[in-house]
């Protein structure tokens, strides 16, 4: 092969290999675990509790929300939905099997959507 | 003055339409993506590999020099002649009956539908299969939008019964150049930003964009509007300058022609300095929308701003927490319109500092028309890492809107309560994201690298003016992958709701 084209292809792998080499960097598996988290809701607004919640992908998950006024909460992503009475509690139990960002939104008569809480799913 | 005051005028109904709609209650509802922050190991990674490359490729093309030489050529012949081979001709013109359908499916669906975005056949097909699906499909296919676009096929449709109606009746001033553009694409820009737009204000956008589009090209001629007003015009013809086909329509003609990769970039250089500005805005717009919503962003203005007009605020006798949130809003509408031309200023200071180290007797408006195209791979890719997740999780869900595109109820096809998302994994979100400014910054290095070689008539000039452009795309693509890696802050200014 004559030099230019040797330098091409060599500038070609180089560049594969750098792009390729961002693989390295794949998320290193955590053992699943349990996680609980409570929210208390007031006013429809996150009174305590914690806005972010982190957890690993494959965990099993308990939200206990308390709320002043009765809402029909819903987390979207996992296409999950419950429902909290008023001055009451309930709690949500899921896997979180799939890694990425997802919003908790209480839902209105209006179909408004009010953000409460998010929970950030970590990749294995 | 006559001139601005019916620029102004035309566009009165779209800016009504902004200041005095009330707020919706969707707060954060519709087009969240479910992506993370990636991890600052990988943005590390992506930003270093961005300067390695950059450097073995400037040090390769000061050896090599690979630029392509001679005009744009046809690759194939002479193309295809679309409108005279008959079964394309009809395709084309079953393309912009559809065209024209879909944007009269997204008013009056807007109009007279479901409210809830998620019910509403108007938010999913605009914001994602139009907005999204088609911008990226145009990167890859060409300006199909230049034959198919709904505002100019109705013109067309018009001009079919009264040949004059869009003739013009005033010349275009070249001064304006893209400013409608512009101002257009921001307005856009601030609805999908901060409008909260729920499927009405969508579907009333839209019909006053029509009147504007019509009323201008009635004003200025069709052909002077739709090239430098209709703002989705000017920004796919931009982003099509990615794909290797053009098409060519030329005296009852329509040739599909096949281009060199990325000639249309590297032979190519912006007409007017606004231009140049557009491609800024695609860019700051896309850095504005991801940086936002994040921490430390938002503690710019709570813990920096709004901390320091405390005081002044009581000294008028009102409570500064009572208008906080206005004021906060009102930071970011003002950071928001600021940052295309924070982003042009950077630009042409680079461009002077190129002009500088090469002696260069071309002025710094020049040589920022040449190179502006250059910037056009980082600006796609941006917008590509930071939506296409979006693209996945809601665009599929259209199967779901046409059964029930008023969301009525009805099921048309039977699909109407199935859930068509696709939810990537949250590591192939954030590989494809640094893949993909990684890619286009090697592209945009060498596409100035080649427009380089056109204007300076030495190599060693070209090389040298490669550093200053080198420097600033080093610098966005770190901030791009930066900003990609940055928390978010959580759940805002919540709105009270009725309880259910």
């Amino acid at each position: 092969m004559s030099r230019p084209v040797v330098i091409r292809v060599a500038l070609v792998a180089l560049l594969f290999a750098v792009l390729a080499g961002a693989l390295y960097f794949t998320p290193k598996p955590a053992p699943a675990t349990e996680k609980s988290f409570t929210l208390v809701l007031k006013d429809n607004a996150l009174a305590s509790g914690s806005s972010v919640m982190t957890v690993n992908q494959g965990d099993t998950v308990a939200l206990h929300v308390q709320s002043d006024r009765g809402l029909h909460l819903e987390l979207h992503g996992y296409e999950k939905e419950f429902d909290v009475g008023s001055d009451g509690e309930a709690t949500l139990n899921f896997v979180a099997d799939k890694s990425g960002r997802f919003f908790l939104h209480a839902h209105g008569a209006n179909d408004e959507h009010i953000e409460i809480a998010t929970i950030e799913v970590q990749p294995r | 003055m006559i001139m601005i005051a019916r620029n102004i005028r035309e566009k009165l109904p779209l800016i009504l339409v902004v200041l005095l709609w009330p707020g919706s209650a969707f707060a954060h509802a519709w087009g969240n993506t479910y992506s993370l922050p990636i991890p600052f190991e990988l943005y590390a990674y992506g930003a270093a590999a961005a300067l390695i490359i950059s450097f073995v490729l400037v040090g390769y093309f000061a050896k090599a020099g690979v630029a392509p030489s001679g005009d744009v050529r046809l690759l194939y012949g002479d193309g295809i002649d679309v409108a005279s081979a008959a079964g394309l001709s009809k395709t084309l013109t079953a393309l912009q009956i559809v065209s024209v359908l879909g944007l009269t499916l997204t008013i009056v669906t807007g109009l007279f539908g479901n409210p809830n975005p998620f019910s509403n056949f108007s938010i999913t097909f605009f914001w994602v299969i139009f907005v999204l699906g088609f911008t990226y499909f145009t990167a890859v296919a060409g300006n199909l939008y230049a034959l198919i676009n709904p505002w100019m096929v109705i013109c067309e449709w018009v001009e079919g019964i009264w040949s004059q109606a869009f003739s013009g009746r005033k010349a275009y001033p070249k001064w304006a150049g893209y400013w409608p553009a512009i101002l257009l694409y921001g307005a856009f820009l601030w609805i999908e930003l901060f409008g909260h737009a729920g499927p009405r204000f969508v579907a009333i956008a839209l019909v006053a964009y029509t009147v504007i589009t019509f009323s201008s090209a009635v004003v200025y001629g069709k052909r002077a509007w739709f090239r430098y007003g209709e703002f989705f015009a000017v920004f796919l013809r931009l982003i099509s300058k990615m794909a290797p086909f053009e098409y060519v329509a030329a005296s009852g003609r329509i040739e599909l022609r096949l281009r060199r990769p990325f000639q249309a970039l590297t032979h190519a250089t912006a007409d007017h300095p606004t231009l140049a500005l557009f491609i800024l805005f695609m860019l700051s717009s896309t850095a504005f929308d991801g940086a936002h919503e994040t921490l430390p962003w938002v503690n710019i203005f709570w813990r920096q701003f709004f901390p320091r007009m405390e005081p002044l605020i009581s000294s008028f006798g009102l409570k500064p927490y009572d208008i906080s949130s206005n004021l906060y809003y009102g930071w970011q509408w003002i950071m928001f319109a600021l940052s295309p031309f924070v982003y042009y200023a950077a630009y042409l200071f680079f461009i002077w500092l190129t002009k500088i180290v090469t002696r260069s007797r071309l002025t710094v408006r020049q040589l920022s028309l040449h190179f502006a195209f250059s910037l056009i791979p980082i600006a796609v890719v941006y917008h590509v890492s930071h939506y296409f997740a979006l693209l996945l999780t809601e665009g599929p869900n259209i199967f779901a809107r046409a059964s029930d595109p008023f969301g009525y109820g009805w099921d048309l096809f039977g699909t109407a309560t199935k859930d068509f998302s696709i939810v990537p994994p949250a590591g192939v979100v954030w590989h494809t994201q640094v893949w993909f400014i990684l890619a286009g910054h090697i592209l945009s290095v060498y596409v100035a690298h080649a427009q380089a070689l056109q204007v300076f008539p030495s190599r060693a000039q070209a090389v040298r003016s490669q550093l200053p452009m080198l420097f600033l795309m080093v610098i966005l693509t770190s901030l791009g992958l930066w900003i990609l890696s940055l928390p978010i802050a959580a759940g805002q200014v919540n709105s009270s709701i009725t309880p259910g």
